[in-house]
């Protein structure tokens, strides 16, 4: 029986092999939307400095929506309200790598859009007075030069989203806290279990922290701004 | 938080129509009963320490698929969510000790299948409370869009001076609320409450009954019929042949009442 058991004996017996499983999910609804983010956050933060008056409206208005509700909702409405209306079923899974994606990309859009005006001015006018088009000093000579600028922030939208798969529960996704809560629910022993859910989102950020931190190095190497 | 579980179920509802039909014939076909349960509510659904899917409701939704021929696939859905769920066809039924309230059967049908009442648990420390009379100046902790948590109310309505309700998203929040001093009294589901007191015994202890019990029941859309239909057939059979009872004793170490 669990609740006779020691701290240790409690915890290797019951709460960390199942934590292992929860952590997985976490982990990879984390990896997932955090690429996908960034790709649309990228094309996003493209639409908003573009010279097409439509491609900016829409991403002014895909940053303003999904900036402007809570996640929470983004993921209740994707999982119930959207196969109601368009008779689109997404599993829990994909529904919520959506919701987290969608989320994240317009944090990301907005620290694109904040590295590329960041670079100075006289390096677009240098550009284009050396015969290179809009779309050629956009992606050879202006976002070059925020990645390193942009890592810090990026880094952070990342841990953020890290935690924030916590709330994709909702949906019934066995994420690292659902599967602390249940766990908890036999034994109703919080201590033991979120002890060990607050380790395995630590050890998640650390990693990428970790990856940003040798990435930031990489860049810095090759001389930067 | 609740106001967006509120907000999510009436869009679902709303839309309803929409949604494609399952019925019976889609179970059949499909040889699978999706039955949604919150596992955080021992002994009548929760996970064993091999994760696996437990308890009274279980087995009884087994022993009901087995009449229906087919077999029961358990999707785990969170309390606040597990309605909207069903009325967005992630699943066939919940069968996970929901209480049937007439708010509720505006929006499902039900099968009754067993009747629970609803215990006060206090530290064991504390005075008894034996009838809600005895909640004036309490902190009571109960779970959010339970029966407990409208009885709860109600007492309030009809004078008793409580000093404070705190409603929770989970059953178990309840009892971790108890234990940490956040609260001085509990309003739950009496087995629940039973299995708590008798897993803290230190702790916990289970001073008095809240209500009469009361039917809870297996939740199927309003569309479904004739899934409705079969269910209840196959819940009387497990009645008659025996199998209701057994499954009963063998959770609740008593015999059921009825």
């Amino acid at each position: 029986m669990g609740d006779q058991l020691g701290f240790w004996a409690f915890s290797n017996t019951i709460v960390i092999p199942r934590l292992m499983e929860g952590m997985m999910i976490t982990l990879k609804l984390a990896i997932i939307s955090g690429i996908i983010g960034f790709i649309v956050g990228m094309i996003i933060a493209l639409m908003r400095l573009s010279r097409f008056k439509v491609l900016r409206f829409f991403a002014i208005s895909y940053v303003t929506l999904f900036r402007g509700t809570p996640l929470l909702l983004q993921i209740l409405f994707i999982y119930f309200a959207v196969p109601t209306l368009l008779d689109i079923t997404l599993d829990s899974f994909p529904a919520g790598i959506l919701a987290l994606s969608l989320n994240a990309a317009a944090y990301l859009a907005e620290i694109f859009r904040a590295g590329i005006l960041s670079i100075p001015k006289g390096q677009t006018e240098a550009a284009k007075a050396l015969g290179l088009s809009h779309h050629q000093t956009m992606f050879k000579i202006i976002i070059p030069q925020t990645y390193r600028r942009i890592i810090p922030p990026v880094v952070n939208e990342f841990s953020a989203l890290t935690k924030e798969t916590s709330l994709v529960s909702v949906i019934s996704l066995s994420e690292l806290l659902y599967v602390t809560q249940r766990i908890g629910a036999k034994y109703l022993r919080p201590w033991e279990v979120y002890f060990w859910a607050g380790l395995g989102y630590l050890i998640i950020v650390l990693l990428l922290s970790f990856v940003a931190a040798r990435l930031e190095r990489s860049l810095e190497l090759k001389g930067g701004v | 938080m609740k106001r967006l579980v509120v907000l999510s179920t009436i869009l679902c509802c709303l839309f309803s129509f929409f949604a494609n039909a399952a019925d019976l014939d889609a179970v059949l076909k499909s040889k699978k009963l999706r039955v949604a349960v919150d596992t955080t509510y021992p002994p009548m659904e929760f996970e064993s320490d091999a994760g696996k899917i437990v308890g009274l409701d279980i087995d009884l939704a087994k022993a009901i698929a087995n009449v229906l021929k087919v077999e029961a696939e358990f999707i785990v859905m969170p309390w606040d969510g597990i309605l909207a769920g069903l009325q967005g066809n992630r699943y066939d039924v919940i069968m996970s000790s929901m209480n049937i309230t007439d708010e509720r059967k505006a929006q499902v049908n039900f099968v009754p299948y067993m009747s629970m009442g609803q215990v006060f648990v206090i530290k064991k420390s504390s005075n008894p409370v034996k009838t809600e009379k005895d909640l004036a100046g309490r902190v009571v902790a109960v779970q959010a869009d339970t029966t407990s948590f409208a009885a709860l109310e109600g007492f309030q309505k009809s004078g008793i001076k409580i000093k404070e309700i705190k409603a929770f998203k989970g059953a178990t929040e309840t009892f971790s609320a108890l234990k940490s001093n956040q609260a001085d009294t509990i309003i739950t589901d009496e087995p629940v409450g039973l299995y708590y007191a008798g897993l803290d015994a230190k702790t916990f202890f289970v001073s008095g009954n809240a209500m009469k019990p009361e039917p809870i029941g297996i939740a199927v859309r309003k569309s479904d019929a004739k899934l409705l239909k079969a269910l209840e057939d196959a819940a009387k059979t497990l009645k008659s042949n025996g199998t209701y009872a057994k499954i009963y004793k063998e959770w609740l170490k008593v015999a059921p009442k009825n």
